[in-house]
């Protein structure tokens, strides 16, 4: 299937993830020695560059740790649907890879050191769990391409709330402290520490925070009454606020679609906590195949089909001016996070 | 009803009859492949609905959902592993009735529940998606524990004869769920320092550990005496008198798995278990269930098929996946430009008509499909057990590599299969040890969930009507078998250990 | 677990089985002592819950002692209440070789270990073939045709049909 010429990642243990420790396997086998033998043929008979000349020259694997049908799932399998054009006609394949957080398809793409054909998919909630150490990884353990879109969170509360804006909430916090209480996704989460930012700034109420599974999950329960606010994406809500059933009190940053719901900003609480998703490779990209990467990548998310997923998702695009910054913004994240998770305790200092 | 008969023409249209019997013919293979299940079956295929429109697309991902439902109960009826987790009760009499040799009964039975079931369920989506919906929101913390313990009271009917065994291991399945990352403070809890265990146990490496890696262990104990099931397998079918004569059992299943269905993070496996239960619970001949009664079949395969339509409920009317089935069709419905949600029957209607329409042909095809496999499956059943265990193991790892791409899930496997072969040796019964991993995270969080809204109150338990309903009825169905017990043997003195 | 309780007498193995289960509870209670407080003051926190369960592990194992040591025979009847377990349709009781056990937990562990380096393709067959022969299979033609017919199986429907991400292998 692949037996091109790719030397270096053909004798690489690919399928570390599989392996339960992680480690290359000590013993080759026959038909690795095989494939070895062959590639080393294959390159002595090519140009020294032929494996960068070549890229791509075999199917990309866009690996997803993320919950299937999830946000981040669905960007994985949108930049599959239009990449290939963008990567010379080659398959892009999404491969599930779910385990330990995302740490099952982080290993593996440590095992593809140096491979151009394996990307995944990076998130918001990647940085925090690195922070927390639930993922054993460093932003420096990948190769940081680009950051694509992002979904700014957002307060929410059903239509007959008696809170209008993220004032009367936050006082209403203030005025009857541990009775007023918001759902969310996790805890020591993106999504927590997000609202836990928002509550710093409002002077920090005694506010419930009520962690879900899922973001789905803690609308419900602002849905049905069982928390007073649920702090989400506005996608999840977008339905519910379409048809009145929900009210937005405040958006992190001015959304398109909510020309007048007041940010957080136009409320005084001088922050922009954001959720986002890009895409990163494996360790040991060189700056030229990043760049080409990056560039083919850009070109595939300006495609109409991968536009108007964009848009049906209600998502909006932030790709930055370059992959530098992109990594810069996420070893500040994993800081971040770690400084306020030991602020609050729930790290040790 | 004219918008209804559109739809129903929508759905007949070639490309989407295609579309419905790709779905059906995929959704069987998915439920009936141990540790493949309908959720799988959906990701699988979310690509390929990218490049279709919207209503194939749909009617795709729907009737995946429905025939996964009927294909799990075949290989736990066939060979006593669910193909799926809803199929879990259907093993209890399912199995048994193989093992009598009557494979075609048993599986006939299966196929003519979980289509009445399906069709009951899509009907009860139609009507009551409105008033259903509402009613499902209506589950909050409180709610949801009294659900979760009213579930696991069912344990008291499957501890067999040793009450003191059957709490140990329901026990046990409880302390499973511990494992992984706590979902109130994301601390990782008895994950042994390593990160593979942070997501938990899964449900899926446990049903394959107790039920394909165990039964394979005990076949390699016994050396060359593995346990035939029986010499003649017949793959004669039930007498449609029998099926017809089961509409009692039907639409109880059915209306417990369209009740439960509908609640978001229940699901069918609890459903089906509820099922089964009160099936037991109502028969005459309560004490037959677990060896072979057509009614323990029929009861968990209409309320797991039930529930598919239900748990379109929260879907279609909210926006809210139901299931992690519903989760995935979501994802696909989003990519569609389709935006589940309240305005969805005012805006799309056609398109609602045509997935409810959907339905009704996806579960006329499942049924088709089914009886065309039927004696494929009784073939199967016939293998020697030196041939079918072997490849029932093998295949339940590939399943569950498969699910989520992990090989530590399939080391997980391993362990339960270890862990269910000791038990069964020393005389524990697994079933408890399921019902606890799959309640637990219900229980516990929830009840954490509740109390910290309450700052510690346990009053917030008794002011929901629906939580002292639901705690009430666990104390109920937890306390009658052992009364039961203390009457037979204050009657006729003997047998049962207190 | 299943060879050991092989050559104990029966109220030893019982007591065993209850030393395993305490010793598990108490594993339990050692974990819980570095979970973190509850995030909300008189709300339970994350040692809870299985601190409760731990606890109640220890008094079920306790009382299993207990009762062994007053009955022997409760091994006898413990045996005949696995035959009665309707969900797994359990059939303990009958004599079992533990060898063979052990060698099949290690056989389906190897294969794990093979998987990722041998691939799918390779490694099933070997995983079949050894499982075929420790369930009683002697039959050379099946021993061979059997894994091949499975292997190709696998190879089309989960690789090539449904694109299933299987270790390739190498």
């Amino acid at each position: 299937m692949e037996s091109q010429a790719p030397i270096a990642s053909s004798l690489r243990p690919r399928t570390a993830a599989l392996s339960r420790t992680g480690k290359p396997p000590s013993q080759p086998s026959l038909p690795r020695l095989l494939v070895a033998a062959f590639a080393l043929l294959a390159s002595a008979a090519c140009s020294p560059r032929a494996d960068d000349a070549a890229f791509p020259n075999r199917p990309i694997e866009i690996v997803s740790w993320a919950t299937p049908g999830g946000p981040s799932d669905l960007l994985s399998r949108a930049l599959a649907d239009v990449a290939p054009a963008h990567f010379d006609g080659q398959r892009v394949n999404v491969m599930t890879r779910q385990g330990g957080a995302g740490a099952a398809g982080m290993q593996y793409m440590q095992g593809r050191a140096g491979d151009p054909h394996v990307l995944g998919v990076f998130t918001a909630s990647g940085t925090v769990n690195m922070a927390t150490g639930r993922i054993p990884f460093a932003p420096e353990d990948f190769t940081p391409i680009l950051r694509i879109q992002i979904d700014p969170f957002l307060v929410a509360v059903r239509d007959d709330s008696p809170f209008r804006t993220l004032g009367d909430l936050f006082e209403a916090a203030h005025a009857r402290p541990g009775e007023v209480s918001v759902s969310g996704f996790g805890a020591a989460s993106a999504h927590f520490l997000g609202f836990v930012r928002l509550r710093a700034a409002a002077g920090d109420p005694d506010i419930r925070w009520i962690a879900y599974e899922g973001s789905a999950d803690a609308v419900v329960a602002a849905l049905g009454g069982h928390t007073d606010a649920a702090h989400t994406n506005y996608n999840i809500v977008r339905e519910h606020l379409r048809a009145g059933t929900m009210r937005v009190l405040g958006t992190a940053m001015p959304v398109e679609a909510l020309p007048d719901t007041p940010s957080y900003a136009d409320q005084g609480y001088d922050l922009q906590p954001v959720h986002w998703r890009g895409v990163v490779g494996p360790p040991g990209l060189d700056a030229g195949t990043r760049a080409d990467i990056r560039a083919r990548l850009m070109a595939a998310i300006d495609d109409p089909g991968f536009r108007e997923y964009m848009e049906r998702a209600a998502l909006e695009y932030a790709t930055m001016e370059d992959a530098e910054a992109f990594g810069a913004w996420m070893t500040e994240e994993v800081t971040t996070s770690r400084d306020l998770l030991q602020r609050l305790g729930i790290l040790d200092g | 009803m004219t918008a209804f008969l559109d739809g129903l023409l929508t759905a007949l249209q070639p490309g989407n009859l295609a579309a419905l019997l790709a779905g059906s013919l995929l959704g069987v293979f998915a439920g009936a492949m141990p540790g493949l299940s309908s959720t799988v079956g959906l990701a699988l295929v979310l690509p390929v609905t990218f490049a279709l429109d919207p209503t194939p697309a749909l009617l795709m991902m729907v009737s995946i959902y429905m025939a996964a439902e009927y294909g799990g109960s075949i290989t736990a009826i066939a060979i006593g592993v669910p193909g799926s987790s809803p199929a879990l009760a259907t093993t209890f009499d399912g199995y048994a009735m193989t093992r009598r040799g009557e494979a075609g009964r048993a599986l006939g039975i299966s196929l003519f529940s979980s289509m009445s079931g399906g069709i009951l369920g899509t009907i009860l989506l139609v009507l009551a998606l409105g008033p259903l919906s509402r009613a499902a929101i209506a589950f909050g913390p409180a709610e949801y524990f009294g659900l979760g313990v009213f579930g696991l009271s069912i344990v008291a009917n499957l501890v067999g004869r040793d009450p003191l065994k059957g709490i140990i291991s329901a026990l046990l399945g409880l302390l499973f769920f511990i494992v992984g990352l706590d979902v109130l403070t994301g601390a990782p809890r008895l994950t042994l320092g390593t990160n593979m265990l942070m997501d938990g146990l899964g449900l899926v490496p446990m049903l394959i550990g107790f039920f394909a890696i165990a039964e394979a262990l005990k076949a390699a104990a016994g050396g060359r005496k593995a346990t035939a099931p029986g010499g003649g397998i017949t793959g004669a079918l039930p007498r449609a008198r029998e099926l017809f004569g089961l509409w009692r059992t039907i639409l109880r299943g059915s209306a417990i798995g369209g009740l439960i269905g509908a609640i978001p993070g229940a699901g069918a496996t609890i459903a089906s278990i509820v099922a089964w239960n009160e099936e037991r619970r109502v028969s005459k001949d309560r004490e037959r269930f677990g060896t072979g009664v057509p009614a323990g079949i029929a009861a968990p395969e209409a309320a797991n098929n039930s529930c598919v339509g239900a748990a379109m409920i929260p879907l279609l009317a909210l926006g809210i996946p139901g299931s992690a089935s519903a989760a995935v069709l979501l994802g696909g419905l989003t990519v569609q430009g389709v935006a589940p949600g309240p305005l969805l029957m005012a805006e799309r209607a056609e398109l609602v008509y045509a997935l409810y329409a959907g339905f009704l042909v996806a579960v006329l095809l499942m049924l088709a499909v089914g009886r065309l496999g039927i004696p494929l499956w009784t073939r199967v059943v016939r293998l020697r057990p030196s041939i079918l265990m072997p490849l029932v193991v093998a295949i339940s790892l590939v399943g569950v590599f498969a699910l989520r791409g992990n090989a530590a899930d399939a080391w997980v496997a391993l362990f339960f299969g270890v862990v269910g072969f000791a038990m069964l040796r020393a005389g524990y019964p697994l079933a408890p040890a399921v019902l606890g991993l799959i309640l637990g995270p219900m229980i516990e969080t929830n009840y954490r969930r509740a109390l910290t809204l309450s700052s510690g109150s346990h009053t917030i338990f008794l002011e929901s009507p629906i939580s002292l309903v639901l705690l009430a009825l666990a104390v109920v169905s937890f306390a009658a078998p052992a009364v039961r017990n203390r009457i037979i043997s204050g009657k006729r003195q003997a047998k049962e250990p207190q | 677990m299943g060879s050991r309780s092989e050559r104990a007498s029966p109220p030893l193995r019982l007591l065993v089985e209850a030393g395993l289960l305490a010793a598990s509870g108490a594993a339990v209670l050692l974990d819980s002592r570095g979970y973190p407080p509850s995030l909300t003051e008189g709300a339970p926190g994350p040692a809870f819950f299985p601190r409760l369960l731990a606890v109640l592990l220890i008094a079920s194992a306790a009382w299993l002692a207990i009762r062994a040591w007053r009955k022997g025979s409760g091994a006898a009847r413990s045996r005949g209440n696995a035959a009665s377990d309707s969900a797994a349709g359990g059939r303990a009781g009958t004599r079992i070789r533990p060898l063979g056990v052990w060698i099949a937990v290690t056989w389906i562990a190897a294969f794990l270990l093979v998987w990722p380096l041998l691939g799918t393709v390779l490694s099933v067959p070997l995983l079949v073939v050894g499982l075929m022969w420790l369930t009683g299979e002697r039959s050379w033609r099946t021993l061979v045709s059997v894994p091949l017919a499975f292997a190709g199986f696998i190879y089309l429907v989960f690789m090539v049909l449904l694109g299933v991400p299987l270790p390739a292998g190498f």
